[in-house]
C-alpha cells in the first residue's frame, strides 16, 4: 500500500502488521473476499465476509490505536433489551474469572461499544501494539458474540442478519 | 450426493444380520405363560390415580416389566385389548389378520422366481432390517414380506420414510420404505431429502408402471423418477431388465453398505419385477454371484504416516477436541473412540443425525459444554459427513483441523483442513488409540466440566422461569421433567430411545436431553430442517426398539419418546395409527403453542400473522385416541409429569402409543414477555442439529 500524505512511518508499520494478520486468516480461507481501503486520516479499512455470510467492516486507526467493527450490529435502539445485553456481554469479556485464553487483558486492549443510527460498532483500543495479541481476541470476541446471540437473541439474528427461519 | 459413489469399502460390520443369525419377528413362539401375564397387565389398567401409583414401582420391577413387554413381538396377537370403545359394540380393534402373521409361514426362495422374488431374496441375505410402506410397489413389497422381513404399512408414504429413516439412525442397519409409483413415490421426497442430509443407507423402493407404456400417458401414474431424486440420493436406477434385477440389487447393496452411505432409490418397471417377469433358473440371470462376490467388507486403512502427523499435531495442541459425527455411528466406532480419548485425554463432542456414540456420562464428554467450544484449539472431525462452514462451529479463530473420512473427496470441502486421513473412521481410531501416548489435558478437561456445569445451571435457571409461568405448561418444564423422568427417576438411564424433534420445543429439550450408548437420540429432521417427519421417526425408532435390531439390541423393548411440535404433528399424526396397530409403544410430546413457531417474528403484521396461527386449544389427545391411542391433554406446569408417568405405565402394560398433548402458548416464544424465549443453539454438541 502507498504511504498517504500524513502517515508516518510507525502509522504504516502498524497497518502493515494488521494487513499482515488478517490476511493470514484470509489466505487460510478463515475470512473470505478481503479487501483493503485507505480512508482518511490515515485509517485504513479491511473489508471481508466472515459469520453468517455477513461482510464485516473493520477499521484501523493507528493514531489511537483503535481496532473498529463498525455497525456490526444493525437495528438494535439505544437502551433497548438487546443493547444492554449485548454490552453486558462485552463487560464480561474481561472478567477475572475468565480463563486467559478467553479474557480480554485489559492490559493489552480494551473493548468498548459504540452506537450510532441503531447500530452497535466495537472498538478495540490497543495497548503497546499489541497487535499480534489484539487481532484474533478482536476475531475470537466476534466468534463468542455471534454465538451468544444465535443462542440467546436468535430472533434478531433473523430479523437483522439474514438468519433463515428454517 | 447425486453421482456415483467411490467403492469405498464396506462400514457395516455384518454382526446382527451375519449368516444365518437374522430371525425376522415373531418367530419367538408364545407361551401360555405369556398369555396368563399379559392377560394380567391387560386388567391392571384401572383410573389414572392408580396408574400412577404403579409408576412406583421399583426399578428392577420396571425393567422386568418393560422386558416381558418387548418379549410380545409387536404382532404376536393376544396383547391387550383396544381402547374403550365410544360406541357401544364398535371398538377400536386390530383385525385377525395381525394376530396372525407371526403363525404365516416364511416363503423359501426357489428358480423359477419373478423378478419380484429374486429383489426379495438378495434384501434378505443382505440382512434388509425393516420395511416401511404403504401399499403400492406391490410385487416388491409383497416379495419382501412374503421372505420374512419385519414389515409395517402405514397411513402416508412420506411418513413411513421418515420412519425407516429413524429406524436406521438408530439401529445402523439398512432398511427400506417404499410407495407406489407416482404419488405414492413423490409423497415421499422431503423425507428422502431429510435422509440425504442424514447420510442414511436408505433403500428406497418404488414401482414404475410398465417400460412399454413410456410417454404414452396411457392410464395413470406415468413418470420419470429417477429425475426427481437427483441431488437426494447416493445412487438411483430404473430397472427396466428382469435378468438385471439381482445386478441393480448388488448395486444398491454396495452404495448402502460402503464408504458414506445415503439413500439408494431403485425404481421398477412392471417387465422387471411384475407378474410376467418369471426367470427360471440362475443362469438365465446376468451377473449373478453372491454377496461376497459382488460387494466387499474390506474397509479402507490410514496411512501409518498419516497417523504419525495427526500424532504430532495433537501434541502440539493445548485444547484439541474429537467431533464425532455420522460415520463414528455407521462404522461402530464407538469402543474405538472411547480408547483413543481416554488415552489421549481428548474430551469429545458429538455431531450428527443421531446420538450416543460417545457416553454423555463419560468425564471427558464435552457434548453438553456449548462455553467450552470457543477455546478449542485443534478440531478432530470424524466422519462428519454433513460438513459445517467455517465459523459454524465456533472454535478459536487459530484452529487447526483434522479430518477423519472415508471419502477421500470430501476431505478439504468447507473447511481448510492441516491433515486428512482417509480411512474408515473405525479403523483410524484404533489406530490412532493404539500409537497414541498417554497425554495429559488437565486444565482443558477442567474447563469443559466447568462448561457443562454452567450450561446445567443455565437450564437450571430456564426450568425455575418456565415454572413460574402457571397457566400453560413453558417448554423449559418439559424438557427438564422429560429428563428427570428418564435419567434421574426409576429408569436406568440408558433405556429408552428418543426421536428428538420439534422446533421451538427441541431447542430446549435438545439441551436436557442425554444419550448414554450408541443410537440412543434420533436427532430429528438433522440439517434438512423440515417440519413434520417426527411421528413417523417416533414409528421407526420404536420399532427399531422392539425389534431389538442392531444398536437397539441390548435394550430392546418397552416404551420411546418422539417430540414435535403442533405444526409438526399434523404432518405425520396419523402414524399414531400404525404404531397402534403393531403395537409400538410411542409416547409423542407434542408442544402446542397454537401456532407455528415462526409467528413471532409476524405477529405485528395483520395481514399475515394469520397464516401462523392456528384454532387455539386443538384437541391432538383426541386425535390420539380416536386413533386407538391414548392421549393426555396438560394445560398447566404441575401437570405434565403425572401425565407422562401415566402414558409410559399405559405403554409398558398395554404397549399403546399416546399423545401427550403440552398446551403452551405462542407468547412463550417472546423474550422480553416470557425470558428466556426462543432459544438458539451452538454446535457441535448436544443442542447440534444443522450438522
Ligand atoms: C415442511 C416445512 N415447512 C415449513 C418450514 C419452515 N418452518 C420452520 S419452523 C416452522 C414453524 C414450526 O412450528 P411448530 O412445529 O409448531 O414449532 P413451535 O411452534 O413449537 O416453535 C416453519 C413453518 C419447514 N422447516 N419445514
Ligand atoms: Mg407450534
Amino acid at each position: 500500500m502507498k504511504q498517504q500524505p500524513g502517515n508516518t512511518r510507525n502509522d504504516d508499520r502498524q497497518v502493515a502488521a494488521v494487513r499482515d494478520l488478517l490476511h493470514a486468516y484470509a489466505t487460510r480461507g478463515v475470512l473470505r473476499e478481503f479487501e483493503e481501503r485507505s480512508m482518511r486520516n490515515s485509517k485504513t479499512e479491511y473489508q471481508f465476509t466472515w459469520l453468517l455470510d455477513r461482510r464485516f467492516h473493520l477499521i484501523f486507526d493507528p493514531g489511537a490505536s483503535q481496532l473498529t467493527l463498525r455497525d456490526l450490529l444493525p437495528g438494535i435502539p439505544t437502551n433497548s433489551p438487546l443493547d444492554l445485553a449485548v454490552r453486558e456481554f462485552v463487560a464480561a469479556r474481561t472478567s477475572k474469572q475468565l480463563l486467559a485464553h478467553r479474557r480480554i487483558d485489559p492490559a493489552k486492549a480494551t473493548l468498548t461499544v459504540s452506537h450510532s443510527r441503531s447500530a452497535l460498532s466495537f472498538v478495540f483500543t490497543v495497548k503497546r501494539n499489541q497487535y499480534a495479541y489484539a487481532v484474533p481476541k478482536l476475531l475470537n470476541f466476534c466468534n463468542e458474540l455471534f454465538a451468544f446471540l444465535d443462542m440467546y437473541h436468535i430472533q434478531y439474528l433473523w430479523e437483522h442478519m439474514g438468519v433463515p427461519e428454517e | 450426493m447425486g453421482e456415483i459413489a467411490s467403492s469405498h469399502t464396506s462400514l457395516f460390520a455384518m454382526t446382527v444380520f451375519g449368516g444365518m443369525g437374522f430371525q425376522p419377528m415373531r418367530t419367538r413362539r408364545w407361551t401360555p405363560q405369556d398369555k396368563l401375564e399379559n392377560r394380567a397387565m391387560s386388567q391392571k389398567r384401572t383410573s389414572k390415580t392408580s396408574e400412577t401409583k404403579r409408576v412406583n414401582e421399583s426399578r428392577r420391577d420396571f425393567i422386568k416389566t418393560a422386558a416381558l413387554g418387548a418379549g410380545f413381538s409387536a404382532l404376536a396377537g393376544g396383547a391387550a385389548t383396544a381402547a374403550a370403545p365410544d360406541v357401544p359394540g364398535r371398538p377400536i380393534a386390530r383385525p385377525k389378520p395381525f394376530e396372525e402373521i407371526s403363525a404365516a409361514p416364511v416363503k423359501e426362495f426357489a428358480f423359477p422366481a419373478t423378478g419380484g422374488d429374486i429383489f426379495a431374496q438378495v434384501c434378505k441375505e443382505e440382512g434388509l432390517a425393516a420395511l416401511f410402506c404403504c401399499p403400492g410397489n406391490y410385487e416388491i413389497v409383497s416379495a419382501l414380506a412374503n421372505a420374512g422381513i419385519p414389515s409395517y404399512g402405514g397411513r402416508n408414504e412420506g411418513s413411513m420414510c421418515s420412519a425407516a429413516d429413524a429406524f436406521i439412525r438408530v439401529t445402523g442397519e439398512v432398511a427400506a420404505t417404499s410407495g407406489t409409483e407416482g404419488p405414492g413415490f413423490t409423497n415421499m421426497i422431503c423425507a428422502i431429502a431429510a435422509a440425504n442430509a442424514c447420510r442414511t443407507p436408505l433403500l428406497v423402493l418404488a414401482s414404475n408402471m410398465t417400460l412399454r407404456g413410456d410417454d404414452t400417458e396411457r392410464g395413470i401414474q406415468r413418470g420419470y423418477q429417477q429425475p426427481m431424486t437427483e441431488g437426494i440420493k447416493k445412487y438411483g436406477k430404473r430397472v427396466v431388465t428382469k435378468e438385471r434385477v439381482h445386478e441393480y440389487a448388488g448395486y444398491a447393496f454396495r452404495q448402502l453398505k460402503t464408504g458414506v452411505p445415503g439413500p439408494v432409490h431403485l425404481d421398477f418397471v412392471s417387465e422387471a419385477t411384475g407378474r410376467e417377469s418369471e426367470i427360471a433358473s440362475a443362469t438365465d440371470l446376468d451377473a449373478y454371484w453372491g454377496r461376497g462376490q459382488y460387494r466387499t467388507d474390506s474397509r479402507p486403512h490410514p496411512d501409518p504416516k498419516d497417523i504419525d502427523r495427526a500424532l504430532d499435531l495433537i501434541k502440539q495442541a493445548k485444547r484439541p477436541l474429537i467431533v464425532a459425527s455420522t460415520g463414528v455411528f455407521y462404522s461402530k466406532a464407538w469402543d474405538a473412540l472411547k480408547a483413543f480419548a481416554e488415552k489421549a485425554q481428548i474430551p469429545v463432542a458429538e455431531s450428527g443425525p443421531m446420538r450416543g456414540h460417545f457416553s454423555d456420562a463419560h468425564a471427558l464428554s464435552a457434548s453438553a459444554a456449548p462455553n467450552a467450544m470457543f477455546s478449542v484449539d485443534l478440531a478432530i472431525l470424524v466422519g462428519q459427513y454433513c460438513m459445517p462452514g467455517l465459523g459454524e462451529y465456533p472454535f478459536d479463530i487459530n484452529c487447526k483441523y483434522i479430518r477423519i473420512d472415508p471419502n477421500a473427496g470430501d476431505i478439504g470441502r468447507n473447511i481448510p483442513i492441516d491433515i486428512g486421513i482417509v480411512s474408515c473412521e473405525k479403523a483410524a481410531l484404533e489406530a490412532l488409540a493404539a500409537k497414541s501416548p498417554a497425554m495429559n489435558h488437565d486444565a482443558w478437561i477442567a474447563e469443559v466440566a466447568a462448561a457443562r456445569e454452567a450450561f446445567e445451571k443455565e437450564n437450571d435457571e430456564h426450568y425455575a422461569l418456565g415454572k413460574s409461568y402457571t397457566d400453560a405448561v413453558h417448554p423449559a418444564v418439559i424438557s427438564t421433567e422429560l429428563a428427570n423422568f428418564l435419567y434421574k427417576g426409576k429408569l436406568a438411564p440408558e433405556q429408552t430411545t428418543i426421536a428428538s424433534g420439534g422446533f421451538g420445543i427441541g431447542r430446549y429439550t435438545r439441551r436436557r436431553l442425554r444419550a448414554f450408548r450408541p443410537g440412543q437420540i434420533c436427532n430429528g429432521a438433522y440439517q434438512y430442517g423440515s417440519i413434520g417427519p417426527d411421528v413417523g421417526y417416533t414409528l421407526g425408532v420404536g420399532v427399531a426398539k422392539d425389534l431389538g435390531i442392531g444398536a437397539q439390541k441390548p435394550y430392546q423393548g418397552g416404551p420411546v419418546i418422539g417430540i414435535t411440535g403442533d405444526a409438526g404433528f399434523a404432518y405425520s399424526a396419523f402414524e399414531i395409527e400404525t404404531m397402534a396397530k403393531y403395537k409400538i409403544p410411542g409416547i409423542v410430546i407434542v408442544y402446542n403453542n397454537n401456532a407455528w413457531g415462526t409467528w413471532s417474528g409476524y405477529s405485528r403484521m395483520p395481514r399475515a400473522g394469520h397464516m401462523h396461527l392456528f384454532q387455539e386449544n386443538l384437541r391432538y389427545d383426541k386425535i390420539a385416541e380416536a386413533l386407538g391411542g391414548y392421549g393426555e391433554y396438560v394445560t398447566s406446569p404441575d401437570g405434565f409429569t403425572p401425565a407422562l408417568e401415566r402414558c409410559w405405565q399405559i405403554a409398558v402394560n398395554e404397549r399403546k402409543p399416546s399423545v401427550i398433548n403440552c398446551q403452551a402458548k405462542k407468547e412463550f416464544w417472546i423474550q422480553r414477555d416470557f425470558p428466556p424465549g426462543m432459544l438458539g443453539k451452538v454446535e457441535p454438541g448436544v443442542m447440534a442439529y444443522n450438522h
